[in-house]
């Protein structure tokens, strides 16, 4: 191999690797979890070794008192992601919004260890109290979080189980029509709150 | 199929009326005429000259295997079963070398000391594409294909198993592990900083 052989190879490296990033639109200065989220919290998850250049499919799911994970590229990615990372090394992580229906804690993410260093990332992701599809577009004076006000339960009340193990943790939603407007509320092992309109 | 069988009658009268079968030559209109003999049998001898060297061709047998990959690229094992495990004991699966475009579905399961089934991670070729089709309490399924590159490629797979049941708040869980194709990258090499 001669000399102009050696330099169209790292020439060509280097074009993949910045055509590879510029592509995968990643980083995480792009990447705030609870941007645009409201009652949000970032749930920071364990590090996860990665060795040279692969790729790992991950699920991460939002607990506690803030189960609800947002997929903001619902409104046509203006929301940025609701995800970010830490890590020394470059990663791009996409969310797969398709693994993530009908479980409204999961965040689902394709992610890509793009270096030749061995490294770890951690993860962050943006954990509500408020469900995604509570209608925020009905209240012209914003939202609050209160105790179940009681009012009539409209619908169905849905139970999502994340079916991460053999003893399914659930959260139970439903919402209630209230005078001013429409409660959504939730219940997780002992907690109940709704969010309503003020 | 009644319905299948009505569409085809329908593209067959589309076809009639659009003049595909256009039944005998019409009084008026000249007759199209033949292309010359000597033209006719020049492509049928050039079509009997490449035939062989066609059908030689893997390529035109089926997909072309990915240059992409390195398939000699053995990824490491970065003990991720264990990780934020309680008194984690890490268990391994046999080798299992798969042919080219073969796929397999492999289960391991937990000891009776530590019997349920938290993390994996693999030792596996580049070209090895696992994931992770099933949980119950005491093991894990999964699925491991070799991404047609020509070569035969193998997996192993690690559990961590704990006497604590599987919890996946603040660690998540592993869906699927495989390489990015390196070839690309010439001579790379793996780096421990």
């Amino acid at each position: 191999m001669n000399c102009s052989d050696t330099i169209r190879m790292r020439v060509r490296r280097v074009l993949m690797t910045g055509a590879v990033c510029l592509l995968a639109g990643s980083g995480p200065s792009i990447a705030a979890p609870c941007d645009f989220v409201p009652y949000c919290e970032p749930q920071q998850q364990a590090p996860v070794q990665y060795g040279f250049l692969e790729i790992k499919g991950w699920a991460y799911y939002c607990t506690g008192d803030h189960p609800y994970y947002w997929n903001n590229a619902a409104w046509g990615g203006l929301g940025g992601n609701n995800f970010g990372w830490t890590a020394n090394t470059h990663f791009s992580v996409s969310e797969n919004p398709f693994a993530e229906d009908g479980a409204p804690s999961k965040f689902d993410a394709t992610i890509d260890h793009l270096s030749v260093h061995k490294d770890s990332i951690v993860m962050t992701i943006g954990c509500s109290r408020q469900p995604q599809n509570f209608p925020a577009q009905s209240c012209s004076n914003g939202t609050r979080v209160v105790s179940d006000p009681k009012c009539p339960v409209r619908g169905a009340v849905q139970n999502y189980c994340t079916q991460t193990g053999p003893v399914p943790v659930c959260i139970q939603a439903w919402s209630e029509q209230c005078s001013n407007g429409i409660a959504m509320c939730t219940e997780e092992l002992d907690a109940t709150w709704c969010v309503v309109c003020n | 199929m009644p319905r299948v069988n009505n569409r085809l009658a329908a593209m067959a009268c589309q076809a009639r009326s659009e003049g595909i079968d256009r039944g005998p030559p019409r009084p008026g209109r000249s007759r199209p005429r033949l292309p010359a003999l000597p033209l006719l049998a020049a492509l049928f001898l050039a079509h009997a000259a490449a035939a062989p060297a066609l059908a030689a061709d893997p390529a035109r047998r089926g997909p072309r295997p990915d240059p992409a990959f390195n398939t000699t690229r053995m990824m490491t094992h970065d003990g991720n079963e264990c990780r934020e495990v309680p008194g984690c004991r890490s268990v391994h699966s046999e080798w299992l070398t798969l042919a080219d475009n073969q796929a397999r579905v492999l289960s391991v399961g937990c000891p009776e000391g530590q019997p349920n089934a938290w993390h994996w991670d693999t030792e596996q070729h580049e070209h090895i594409y696992v994931r992770l089709v099933a949980r119950t309490r005491t093991g894990l399924t999964l699925h491991a294909s070799n991404q047609q590159t020509g070569a035969s490629g193998a997996v192993r797979i690690h559990v961590g198993c704990s006497s604590k049941r599987f919890d996946a708040t603040g660690t998540g869980y592993m869906v699927s592990r495989r390489g990015i194709p390196s070839m690309n990258w010439g001579s790379a090499k793996e780096v421990t900083p």
